[in-house]
């Protein structure tokens, strides 16, 4: 009997445990307000941070890996010194934009909530030089976590997001980011399960869904943009749409007629309605269910691509430099992506289905990165021609009828530099081999992290573009 | 990447899609598809508001879109 009168005592306390077991509501927004929350116009420029030089960060996931490098080139910005507008400051203090997907983010939030504070080691004992791995299997393996994981709605992710909420973010919302009000814009990414597409954590996103950003942890973003399907589990959001009054912009309207001339557009402003205008044989979105943000776009570009291509997103770039408030524009893209050689080759047996599965879901992503890398290439490159071919044809017009011109008004020339830091611009092969060969972990030896932050700067400075802006900037150091 | 230029007697803001996006007599860059045109306050111009399809213009072709200056 008398386990029994024991079992009667602890009911209450296991109720109160199985009822932790629900994800953490994301608040609900009163009243959607344009001009409020975590946006980029909310985003202040000052003298230490122009407009006229304008610095984009992208970092890729791929783990502690992806983490570190991106640090590496955070730390090499740091060092370099520059002079614009008659005044000498460092390169990282003119970053105006940083969007990251799964172990990218964990630098990026890192770096935009506490700014120089994570040049000061914290950061690499908490997060870069951690067991992280070991520490969310810990908490995993707790009883106290057992019942909260056997809620249907509170999975492995949500721990992880309580764990980096402890640990490494200080319980740190969006709201302290918009307390800051200077630059960097912080885009975490993560992936709408059912849509495919990116899902940035910003309020012009958190508007569709009615929710509120400014109350939600940056350690739960985080743990949505490097949620890795199978090993970490989706994050619920309840989607609050329809209670806001939300307006959307003229251009979705717009782009729902652009199925033919503009179909990823069009694409884009359908998954934007599939939050709050649903038709009556859809299935609804009570909920939103985000993995991964490499899912969508292991690199962070995509939201940066369009940007640039575009006048529609909230933070759209092409609308500051038709607007000329851009001079000279930097991207920089940091892809921690590997290679790895597989031992499958060496044998004639069938490979596993695990190996499969595995190739199945990492090759189309690696294929995907490269031509997205590739499209923000042949952008630069468009900007560039238009404005190159506007110039041939008034010198071949001065040439032969110097009294013509161009019958039309002029077109902007912006100054633009794409710099990649990449293990595929590793020069010598041995070393390439090594760093592609990296496991994606959240657990690398230190001095494993240590090559990493020393290798980002080291092909930060080898870039050929990056050597072209630090030369046009008279810079030093690095 | 199309090509657009919004012409008016003086320089105003251009609007795209009810945005800032730049000025008249330039040629401003903007994504292909359907758009939205006009100048913003005061409403001293007309047509009022201007809605094309913008495609397969170049940056040596750019779509002319026209405003005047209303008359009272």
């Amino acid at each position: 009997m008398r386990w029994q009168w024991r079992f009667l005592l602890l009911l209450p306390l296991l109720l109160v445990l199985a009822a932790c077991g629900s994800f953490p509501q994301n608040p609900k927004l009163d009243k959607y307000d344009a001009k409020a929350g975590y946006r980029f116009d909310n985003l202040k420029t000052s003298e230490k941070n122009t407009d006229s030089l304008f610095v984009v960060l992208a970092f890729s996931g791929g783990g502690t890996r992806a983490a570190s490098l991106s640090y590496g080139v955070m730390q090499a910005l740091r060092n370099t010194s520059i002079k614009w507008k008659g005044k000498t400051k460092r390169l990282l203090d003119e970053v105006d934009m940083i969007s990251s997907v799964s172990g990218g983010s964990f630098t990026s939030a890192y770096y935009a909530l506490y700014r120089d504070g994570i040049f000061d080691g914290t950061y690499e004992s908490v997060f870069l030089k951690k067991d992280i791995e070991k520490a969310l299997l810990s908490a995993a393996l707790s009883p106290v976590n057992w019942f909260k994981l056997a809620g249907g709605s509170y999975g492995r992710s949500d721990l992880a997001a309580e764990y980096y909420d402890e640990n490494v973010f200080a319980q740190a919302t969006f709201q302290k980011l918009i307390e800051k009000g200077t630059r960097p814009f912080l885009m975490l990414n993560a992936t709408d399960m059912t849509t495919g597409w990116q899902f940035p954590f910003i309020q012009d996103q958190f508007d569709l869904i009615c929710s509120d950003l400014s109350r939600i942890s940056i350690a739960r973003a985080v743990a949505s943009s490097s949620a890795f399907p199978g090993l970490l589990t989706p994050l619920t959001y309840e989607n609050h749409a329809g209670k806001c009054n939300y307006t959307e912009p003229q251009w979705v309207g717009f782009a729902m007629k652009d199925r033919l001339t503009a179909p990823e557009r069009a694409n884009l402003a359908e998954d934007r309605r599939s939050y709050y205008r649903q038709q009556p044989w859809e299935a609804k979105r009570k909920f939103i269910h985000l993995v991964d943000g490499g899912v969508a776009d292991n690199i962070g570009l995509r939201s940066i691509l369009a940007a640039l291509k575009t006048t529609d997103p909230a933070y759209s770039l092409l609308r500051r430099i038709n607007r000329e408030q851009i001079e000279k524009l930097v991207v920089i893209v940091v892809n921690a992506a590997t290679d790895p050689q597989p031992s499958r080759d060496g044998s004639a047996d069938v490979p596993s289905v695990l190996d499969v599965l595995s190739t199945a879901a990492t090759v189309p992503l690696d294929n995907f990165s490269f031509d997205t890398v590739n499209q923000l290439r042949s952008v630069v490159k468009e900007y560039n021609t238009s404005v190159a071919l506007r110039k041939k044809c008034n010198k071949i017009l001065k040439k032969h009828c110097p009294a013509a011109k161009l019958p039309d008004g002029e077109l902007y020339e912006l100054d633009l530099y794409l710099v990649q830091v990449a293990f595929d611009f590793i020069k010598d092969p041995q070393t390439r081999f090594k760093y592609k060969n990296l496991p994606t972990t959240f657990n690398l030896p230190a001095a494993t992290v240590d090559d990493l932050i020393e290798m980002g700067g080291k092909l930060l400075h080898q870039d050929k573009d990056f050597r072209r802006l630090t030369g046009n900037l008279g810079a030093t150091g690095g | 990447m199309e090509y657009v230029e919004v012409r008016y007697g003086q320089t105003r803001n251009v609007f795209i899609d009810g945005v800032e996006s730049g000025e008249t007599n330039k040629i401003l860059r903007v994504g292909p598809g359907t758009h939205s045109f006009d100048l913003g306050e005061p409403k001293d111009f007309k047509p009022e508001k201007v809605i094309l399809v913008v495609e397969n213009t170049d940056p040596l072709e750019p779509l002319l879109i026209e405003f005047e200056e209303k008359t009272s």
